[in-house]
């Protein structure tokens, strides 16, 4: 059922994304109420090629559960929040209202929440959804705070009509010269920082993605983050304030990325090693915000190569982490000094584990090579060079934890207590193998995904277009 | 602005700031939540006081409406959506701390305490 559920709705975000390609921009009023008063659904290139991403990796994770949560008590409560989450996850996407994105955030954080929790007779899923639960519903307040004074300061919530209204300096009376509007626009930063764990407000997320199952790791690493990202991206460009964002983001991103790295390399748990990493990634692609914040012809450069490092990041923490629930499914702990070796047990999901490593450490034939090296290039086009120079720290820094993962998984002899393992079955194997093939893919042949994320990158910049289609 | 003008904002961020320090600083799962209620209600109180005005008339047009005409209609009349808003977020939060809640018993069951400082077991 889920399976069939979220690969039509994949069908539905690809049509959507072919119909943006045309250059069109999709507006669905929902119950016909038109847009400043009603709530409506905006889909431009941007959020159909974000949408498309969400759905590809929870098809693949629901693909994987079959044959992971096998033997799991009250498994409909498991696809049903699968379910809420991927429509959660959707909504905020799709939304063109600041309100509405807010409400679907929280249908997407309280099914994370429970997801996180799904083995609620262990102690430490507890522990952790109760974490997350806390910190995620503070972000979403703080997120709710601000849309208060937006509203009280612009009188709508309307993305494209705040934009509009912005943009014409048609504020109510009182707001014009005060600070109403760049507190309310620092409050949604945090909030949606908070979500996309952002330093330092990241410490959610390592307790949070290696204590869910891990088809839901896999959902929660390679897109909710994302989500939190979209928001960002969106925000940033949709209020224009005469603030330079740039260097801020740009240092967070650096702090971020350092922080994810170094907490990685210590990490003995293999899931809590992908976990920080995902930390990592979400740097990377702060520094192409920040490129792309900084405007000019490299600032679409830089947009197009962080876009390209969201699809890229999604796929192969997507598939690191099948991996690792494959492989701490079959030996049953997560502990890296106990799976010393077990990759000769387990030969098919070693090769797909070695394609995605290399993958995520950037070596040049997979496809986060493309990307990495991408932003890497637009930082140093756009004078960046300082932070061009951290990153590249970073991502070596990177490869050396991911080799040392790969030496104690793969090369290293196993261990006796390994002798039974065995590779898992074939409805785990299927997804893993796609989204290794598509690192493959994406990494000997780039261009239509390079087309894809510059379209991406185009039609956020088109805020003119954007503002038409919306309001019309 | 004059002060009474501002009187109900400050309340609000008061209280946000409330709750707020009771998340941050408080050792007790409970308290945590309760903090987290304050927030949540400060937050939609803000919201509410956006959309207060004295006097004010329902927003809906009746016969009675006409007689004053539609000019003291739009002056009169409070903006319904802050409210709209308020109720859609009220929801939201009874399900966040429900599910708080939910997570709070089954963390009393399996170790027998509230105590932050005696649960946490997570790595920081």
């Amino acid at each position: 059922m889920a399976v069939g559920a979220s690969a039509a709705t994949m069908a539905m975000s690809l049509l959507l994304l072919f119909e943006t390609l045309k250059g069109n921009i999709v507006v669905h009023k929902m119950a016909g109420w038109s847009a400043p008063v009603g709530i409506i659904l905006v889909v431009d290139g941007f959020n159909a090629f974000i949408a498309s991403i969400i759905v590809g990796v929870v098809l693949a994770a629901a693909v994987f559960s079959i044959g992971y949560m096998r033997g799991e008590a009250s498994l409909n409560y498991y696809y049903a929040l699968v379910m809420l989450m991927l429509g959660g996850m959707m909504g905020v996407v799709l939304t063109g209202d600041l309100f509405n994105l807010f409400v679907f955030l929280e249908v997407m954080s309280i099914s994370a929440y429970g997801l996180v929790a799904f083995k609620s007779y262990e102690m430490e899923p507890l522990e952790a959804s109760f974490k997350y639960l806390i910190m995620g519903g503070t972000a979403t307040t703080i997120i709710l705070l601000g849309v208060a004074l937006i509203y009280g300061a612009v009188g709508t919530v309307n993305l494209a009509d705040i934009a509009c209204r912005l943009r014409s300096g048609s504020l109510l009376p009182g707001v014009s010269g005060s600070l109403v509007l760049p507190v309310s626009l620092a409050l949604l930063v945090t909030g949606f920082g908070l979500k996309a764990a952002v330093f330092p407000l990241h410490t959610w997320l390592p307790d949070a993605h290696p204590a869910a199952p891990s088809p839901i790791s896999a959902i929660l690493s390679g897109v909710t983050i994302k989500v939190g990202v979209y928001a960002l991206f969106r925000i940033l460009f949709v209020i224009p304030l005469n603030v330079d964002f740039a260097f801020a983001v740009a240092v967070l991103s650096v702090l971020t990325m350092t922080v994810g790295n170094v907490m990685a390399m210590l990490q003995t748990d293999i899931k809590r090693l992908l976990a920080f990493s995902s930390i990592a990634n979400i740097g990377y692609i702060l520094l192409a915000l920040s490129v792309g914040l900084s405007g000019g012809t490299y600032g679409v450069y830089g947009l197009t190569s962080g876009l390209l490092h969201v699809l890229n990041h999604a796929i192969m923490k997507g598939l690191l982490f099948l991996t690792a629930g494959a492989i701490v499914h079959a030996a049953g702990t997560r502990n890296l000094e106990e799976l010393v070796g077990i990759g000769h047990r387990m030969k098919a999901t070693a090769i797909i584990l070695v394609i995605g490593v290399l993958a995520m450490a950037g070596v040049p034939p997979f496809n986060g090579f493309i990307s990495e090296f991408s932003i890497l290039l637009a930082a140093l086009g756009a004078g960046m060079g300082f932070f061009a120079a951290l990153m590249l720290a970073n991502i070596l820094l990177a490869f050396s934890y991911y080799l040392r993962l790969l030496y104690i998984l793969v090369w290293q002899a196993p261990r006796e207590s390994l002798s039974t393992v065995r590779d898992p079955s074939p409805s785990m194997i299927l997804p893993m193998s796609v989204l290794a093939s598509l690192c493959i893919v994406f990494g000997v042949w780039p261009q239509p995904v390079l087309m894809l994320s510059h379209h991406a990158a185009l039609s956020l910049l088109n805020l003119n277009g954007y503002i038409a289609a919306s309001l019309s | 602005m004059s002060f009474e003008a501002n009187f109900p904002y400050i309340v609000c961020m008061l209280l946000v700031s409330i709750g707020l320090y009771c998340i941050l600083c408080k050792k007790n799962l409970i308290k945590i939540i309760l903090g987290f209620i304050i927030l949540s209600d400060g937050v939609n109180l803000f919201f509410i006081a956006l959309g207060y005005k004295a006097h004010g008339i329902p927003p809906i047009l009746h016969e009675e409406t006409f007689q004053h005409g539609l000019e003291y209609f739009y002056r009169a009349a409070v903006d319904p959506l802050p409210q709209a808003f308020v109720l859609t977020a009220i929801v939201i939060s009874m399900g966040v701390v429900t599910a708080a809640l939910a997570l709070a018993v089954k963390i009393y069951q399996l170790y027998g305490t509230l105590e932050t400082t005696k649960i946490r077991r997570l790595k920081h």
